[in-house]
């Protein structure tokens, strides 16, 4: 996965409505993923001709923020922050939906830089530096608000509802086991299985 | 986006209208008595400070409650100050949260549902003068509230078993519905707590666990605590006493009206309250009595900002009461990881809870007690955030192995206990800082007692030995200052004397015969553990003692 403009379609609902209401359920189930995939596509294709990609950060910024985000959520067998899109959910978080938290998000990364370039003297910036020269800079900062700022905005990315345009595809509600469903039934995990409870509490009445 | 259509309002009121009742705050108070007064025959104006939300506006969005303040108090708008003592100067910081909306924090709590027990009202005659706390008996008895207990269980809807806590007090009528299925944090805590000679059992909960009076029951989608019920099945006021006092014709429950003022007359009467409505314009609603129920804190805050020649302190404040022996309930939080998978973001937070330590035995030198009840109140941002051992990594590749490994398997221990009433612990008006509104901002000043620092500690050491006993692989400690603090008690005290109290016994303010006050702040003391449905409780029992003295002409009006 590589860094693309956030999807167009901010909710299930809302694409449903763009589909109009004569759209069967079971219809909309059967063209979902392509239909999504489609839109995807489009918005890409439209992104080519902007000057910047983003709302509220400049590139520079982008570059930073998803350097420092990739080194807080590397990626493993699972995507890392900016394949999931934190970078563009930092955008949506800075520029729509908390903008008064934009002072402090561009001061976080004035922070960062001053912090890399005190480490590595001539820095053109925190994205240039090697991931161990990012790491050494990032616990530098551990302890300031700088840091945990840009920790919270990562972690919101990677595992808030897309809707916000972080957390691709659910990929970090997957990664961490975490199902957004409306509804569940018994088990729900290995405890509660009516053998396990047999074997573990026999005693129980409720 | 599409949005379900709102029923319109079943009656509107003018401003001018003289109602029978203006209450200000539709939560878990304010939602009962409207519904109460409403179907008592009395004309009734709910001014509710927040929005009218309906289950088609809550989601599963993590980021919209907490970042966006979706159903809560809104920091921007209405910024906080604290210190710990009056000596200290007060810092800008948002240290409550409350809820704001209609159905108020009845919406988004976990729907805990605990009585208090018979001790819980006669704690200074137990104890005797503590030191440096304000420990009073509460003018009323465990007796006096237990039909009013049932009465809420009943009408609300809540789920739970009697008799298998040993340790309830007595009941005249058992729970309208089952518990919720037990949980696998439930499995544990019933193994960890037979290991000790505990008595685990299955936490009752405002939760139906089937259908009840038209709403379908819990459908274990996990999104209870901070989020609004999509399916209904929790019994807020909003699914419950709202709609029905609607229903009655009688009752206009107006939204984003905030009550800046109630308004008095040259005899001291009240004559209504004067709100800013959503275009912030100042408006006054007539009202032949005004019952205050906008919560711990909201309501001394109006009492002081209400101040006249005549109430120079504030109003219903002759004995200086208001705003102090502001109490929280105390806790100590706990973290186990286990074998196998607890997936503790399925269903309900909590399905079993222990009270073995409910009162503490005299040789441990303690005063009050605690509840403990094991759960899973994380969601994906805020476990990552917060939910792991505090000595580990909070980010890179271990972090990251650690919240992937973590996050199924762990489960939690919560402890919810005494705090001690004390005369320095207040809701005062800051004096510099102001909100959206113009108005001042509340100012929190608060520090513990040093009786409950002894018993956070010792419910964080019962946390970790029950983790433990339940076979937790790894057990970890939370820290023991509260960031911020939810259940607002205390700040209006229920007594019989006048000189030492705010309201009496039926909750009428001691000096303004037509002003009443339900809702935490009328606590004595805060109980051992949940103060919802003791809020709840009590007003159900006011509104049917304010409405006997409505009908028997027995409230003054202006004069």
């Amino acid at each position: 996965m590589s860094d693309s403009p956030p999807d167009p379609i901010r909710s299930r609902r809302d694409f449903i409505t763009l589909l109009g209401t004569t759209a069967s359920a079971s219809w909309l189930a059967a063209i979902w993923p392509r239909a999504i995939a489609d839109a995807r596509e489009a918005a890409h294709a439209a992104s080519q001709g902007q000057a910047s990609r983003y709302r509220a950060l400049t590139n520079q910024q982008a570059e930073d923020f998803g350097a420092a985000a990739d080194r807080i959520i590397p990626r493993d067998d699972a995507p890392g922050a900016r394949d999931v899109g934190v970078v563009f959910f930092a955008d949506h978080l800075v520029g729509d939906f908390a903008p008064a938290r934009k002072p402090a998000f561009d001061k976080a990364l004035v922070a960062l830089n001053e912090a890399a370039r005190t480490r590595v003297p001539n820095a053109s910036s925190f994205a240039a530096l090697t991931t161990m020269q990012q790491d050494d800079t990032l616990r530098s900062i551990e302890a300031t608000d700088a840091f945990d700022l840009l920790r919270t905005i990562t972690i919101a990315g990677y595992f808030s509802h897309p809707s916000h345009h972080g957390n691709r595809n659910e990929a970090g509600w997957k990664a961490i086991g975490f199902q957004d469903r409306m509804s569940w039934t018994p088990p729900f995990g290995y405890y509660d299985q009516p053998d396990v409870m047999a074997r573990l509490i026999p005693w129980r009445r409720a | 986006m599409r949005r379900d259509v709102r029923q319109a309002p079943s009656v509107r009121y003018a401003p001018t209208d003289n109602v029978d009742f203006a209450i200000v705050g539709a939560g878990a108070a304010g939602g009962v008595m409207a519904r109460e007064l409403a179907r008592s025959g009395f004309r009734v104006v709910v001014l509710e400070q927040g929005p009218y939300l309906h289950e088609a506006d809550f989601k599963h969005d993590e980021l919209r409650v907490s970042e966006g303040h979706q159903l809560t108090n809104i920091p921007s708008l209405q910024p906080q100050t604290f210190r710990k003592t009056a000596a200290d100067k007060a810092e800008r910081r948002d240290y409550l949260i409350y809820g704001r909306m209609v159905g108020g924090g009845s919406v988004h709590f976990t729907a805990n549902y605990w009585r208090l027990h018979e001790e819980d009202f006669i704690e200074r005659t137990r104890y005797g003068s503590v030191p440096g706390a304000a420990l009073e008996d509460w003018p009323i008895r465990y007796a006096d509230l237990e039909p009013y207990y049932s009465m809420a269980e009943w009408e609300l809807g809540v789920s739970g078993i009697a008799g298998a806590n040993p340790f309830d007090p007595p009941r005249s009528r058992p729970y309208p519905l089952p518990p919720l299925p037990i949980k696998p944090s439930g499995v544990l805590m019933e193994i960890g707590a037979r290991k000790l000679g505990w008595h685990a059992a299955p936490a009752p909960l405002a939760i139906i666990s089937k259908s009840y009076r038209g709403r379908s029951g819990c459908q274990h989608c996990g999104f209870c605590e901070s989020f609004g019920c999509e399916w209904k099945a929790k019994s807020s006021t909003l699914a419950t006493m709202i709609p029905e006092a609607e229903r009655t014709g009688r009752c206009e429950i107006r939204p984003n009206s905030y009550v800046r003022r109630i308004q008095t007359d040259s005899r001291g009467r009240v004559t209504g309250v004067v709100y800013f409505d959503a275009q912030k314009r100042e408006i006054m609603q007539r009202a032949k009595a005004v019952v205050l129920c906008a919560n711990g804190a909201e309501t001394p805050r109006l009492l002081l900002m209400s101040a006249s020649n005549q109430f120079p302190n504030g109003l219903a404040n002759s004995s200086g009461a208001v705003g102090k022996y502001l109490m929280f309930n105390g806790g100590a939080f706990a973290g186990g990881l286990f074998e196998h998978e607890v997936n503790g973001y399925k269903s309900v937070q909590v399905s079993r809870y222990v009270q073995d330590h409910y009162r503490l035995d005299p040789k441990h030198g303690i005063v009050g007690g605690g509840g403990i009840d094991v759960r899973f109140d994380w969601y994906p941002i805020s476990f990552a955030m917060e939910a792991l051992p505090t000595d580990g990594p909070r980010w890179g590749a271990e972090f990251k192995r650690m919240v992937r490994e973590y996050f199924t398997r762990t489960a939690y221990a919560l402890a919810h206990t005494t705090q001690l009433p004390q005369e320095a612990s207040t809701i005062t008006l800051d004096p510099e800082l102001k909100d959206a509104w113009g108005l001042p901002a509340i100012r929190t000043t608060f520090t513990e007692h040093p009786n409950d620092m002894k018993l956070y500690q010792f419910f964080l050491e019962r946390n970790l030995e029950l983790l433990n006993a339940a076979g937790a692989t790894r057990t970890w400690a939370f820290s023991l200052d509260a960031p911020w603090q939810v259940h607002l008690l205390g700040t209006c005290r229920m007594g019989n004397d006048p000189t030492a109290s705010v309201v009496d016994k039926f909750h009428r303010a001691h000096d303004v015969p037509n002003l009443f006050i339900v809702d935490g702040s009328s606590f004595v003391t805060c109980g051992t553990g949940q103060p919802t449905m003791t809020i709840q409780a009590l007003a159900f029992r006011a509104a049917e003692a304010i409405a006997g003295l409505a009908k028997r002409g027995e409230i003054p009006k202006r004069g």
